[in-house]
């Protein structure tokens, strides 16, 4: 008990005490640091369904979410099975596709500022193949900006996520397979009913935390690309409590933003849980 | 005869249409990688007319002007600093305790356990203005490094007890039991006896940390300044603001001011790739 109690307490301290005061400070008004906070019951919450950009951040919140989770799990899935097959070349693949893993938030952003800016790699290259017309401002357009900051999402989770599915599927004995073929089982019918079901838990698992680095990381992604612009087509709700705390000093109200935001969070959490539920 | 031969092209095919979507994919990420390497040392005229063609020359120009403009060495010993902090700190509270409820079966260690995994899924970030005002109330805002410090160890702490837990559980009983009849205490016994057979488990945690601290960038950017901006912070002040109205950047410096804060990790990944990649399933499979 003496061992675990300091590990406990400083996680305790620095993660649990301060979800706490998240709750208590969305029941009051505090527009600046050097004011002092003073209760406003429900006013915060209020506010929350009046707030036009709210909404907005919500249903961004909602597709960048979603469409990251459907075109990540369902690939780096099929991906991880053609990885975990062995299959010539796997080997160098997977340093491949781990890369950006290790490329920090801050350097991806960096990395497809210069790809996607005005006389950037993408436009290059559409207007080599013909295609000049479909050039454009990729982050300050509005209506492609949520997806290109959702395709920096997938071009690292994608990846990263293969190689760690790859790591689980490995371990599925390869005589399973052996009998499944000789009972004349084509390869898509061992990834539906031998890869996938005997993995579902870790698929579940790596779908839930995926879902809160998008959810939750979309604060840091947006911050880099876009700042929520242009207009708010790219504000999400973590990206929303960053700027209502940090740029437009609304500590209060960003607090209220933050519980409603681990509503949003733990419904999705529960959703995911149950779509991947295994009967008992 | 036929037949095989269609089988076989068949076959062919069906190699091709799996390996295509991989390699254009594995393209997709190297090409942009290489994009930026060779952009930093070309000037942004090179870079326009042949983007992916060699430099004539190994010009360092682009990181020296990099450094000049955000100070960008300094950022990394900032950087440095933090994460080589948080690792001793994680190290030093996360050895224990994993120890703790490695070798004492009981409710208390399988409910800190529980505790630790449940940790997983406690989003850091809902947590970032509160975790602010601690770092004013405590002053400790005045020395944004440390407090990072003290951070990224906490941010750390689950994930680090979670994967040395299973280390501590392979020492056979009998090696402790003879070391407490040698007289040794438990400090003793975790330094001299312990820690030594753990040193994988204990490299693989210090790595994935390091990792973790050196790439965080929000918490960064809201608690440090002008004269403690770590890497991650210092390299998006590379990219002018009018970038985000659609400006063009200076590429070749961007670039090089990338190489230089992903220079650290690409070197870890190299030497520990396999277990890192272990430890992250495994990690992610006990979460």
């Amino acid at each position: 008990m003496a061992e675990v109690t300091p590990a406990l307490a400083w996680y305790g301290t620095f993660m649990v005490l301060p979800l706490l005061a998240m709750i208590v400070l969305s029941f009051f008004t505090w527009n600046s640091l050097v004011a002092s906070p003073k209760p406003s019951g429900l006013e915060n919450y209020r506010y929350l369904f009046e707030d036009e950009i709210l909404r907005t951040a919500t249903v961004n919140t909602i597709a960048y979410v979603g469409v990251g989770l459907a075109l990540i799990i369902p690939m780096a899935f099929l991906l991880g099975f053609f990885l975990s097959r062995r299959p010539p070349g796997h080997a160098i693949l997977s340093i491949i596709f781990f890369t950006p893993w290790i490329v920090s938030a801050s350097a991806r952003a960096m990395m497809f500022t210069g790809l996607y800016q005005p006389a950037g790699a993408v436009n290059s290259i559409l207007s080599l193949v013909g295609l000049e017309d479909w050039g454009r401002l990729w982050l300050a357009d509005p209506s492609t900006a949520l997806w290109a900051v959702i395709a920096t999402e997938a071009w690292a989770g994608i990846g990263s996520t293969a190689v760690i599915f790859s790591a689980a599927l490995g371990r599925i004995p390869n005589e399973v397979y052996e009998a499944a073929r000789l009972d004349g089982a084509g390869t898509w019918r061992e990834i539906v009913s031998i890869a996938y079901p005997m993995s579902k838990d870790f698929v579940g698992l790596m779908t839930m935390l995926q879902f809160l680095w998008l959810f939750l990381g979309s604060a840091g992604t947006v911050l880099l690309l876009t700042k929520g612009g242009p207009g708010s087509n790219t504000m999400t709700l973590a990206f929303y409590l960053y700027d209502q705390a940090f740029i437009s000093g609304r500590i209060g109200y960003s607090q209220a933003i933050a519980v409603a935001g681990l509503a949003v969070g733990l419904i999705g959490m529960g959703i995911i849980r149950y779509a991947f539920r295994t009967k008992e | 005869m036929n037949r095989r031969r269609s089988r076989r092209l068949r076959r062919r095919l069906a190699v091709i249409a799996v390996y295509a979507p991989v390699l254009a994919y594995a393209a997709a990420i190297i090409v942009p990688l290489y994009y930026l390497l060779v952009s930093a040392f070309k000037t942004n005229t090179e870079i326009a007319l042949d983007p992916l063609g060699l430099p004539d020359v190994l010009n360092f120009d682009k990181f020296a002007q990099a450094n000049r403009s955000v100070e960008l060495l300094a950022a990394s010993g900032n950087s440095l600093f933090t994460a080589l902090g948080s690792v001793v700190v994680t190290i030093a509270l996360a050895a224990p305790a994993a120890h703790g409820i490695a070798k004492r079966a009981g409710a208390f260690s399988t409910f800190a356990q529980l505790l630790f995994g449940l940790a997983f899924l406690i989003p850091q970030f809902a947590v970032i203005v509160p975790t602010y005002l601690l770092a004013v109330r405590t002053g400790l805002i005045q020395v944004p490094l440390v407090f990072l410090i003290l951070f990224y160890a906490a941010m750390n702490m689950p994930v680090a007890v979670l994967l040395l837990i299973p280390f501590f559980r392979a020492i056979p009983k009998e090696i402790e039991e003879s070391a407490e009849l040698d007289g040794a205490g438990a400090l003793a016994r975790m330094r001299h006896v312990l820690m030594p057979i753990v040193t994988p488990g204990l490299s693989t945690v210090a790595v994935l940390c390091f990792l973790a601290a050196w790439n965080e960038y929000i918490f960064a950017q809201v608690m440090t300044n002008s004269s403690s901006y770590t890497v991650q912070v210092a390299l998006p002040l590379l990219r002018s603001e009018g970038a985000f109205q659609g400006a063009n950047v200076d590429l070749g410096r961007l670039a090089a001011g990338v190489i230089i804060s992903v220079i650290p990790v690409f070197v870890m990944y190299a030497i520990l790739r396999r277990r890192l990649i272990d430890a992250f399933a495994a990690g992610a499979v006990k979460g």
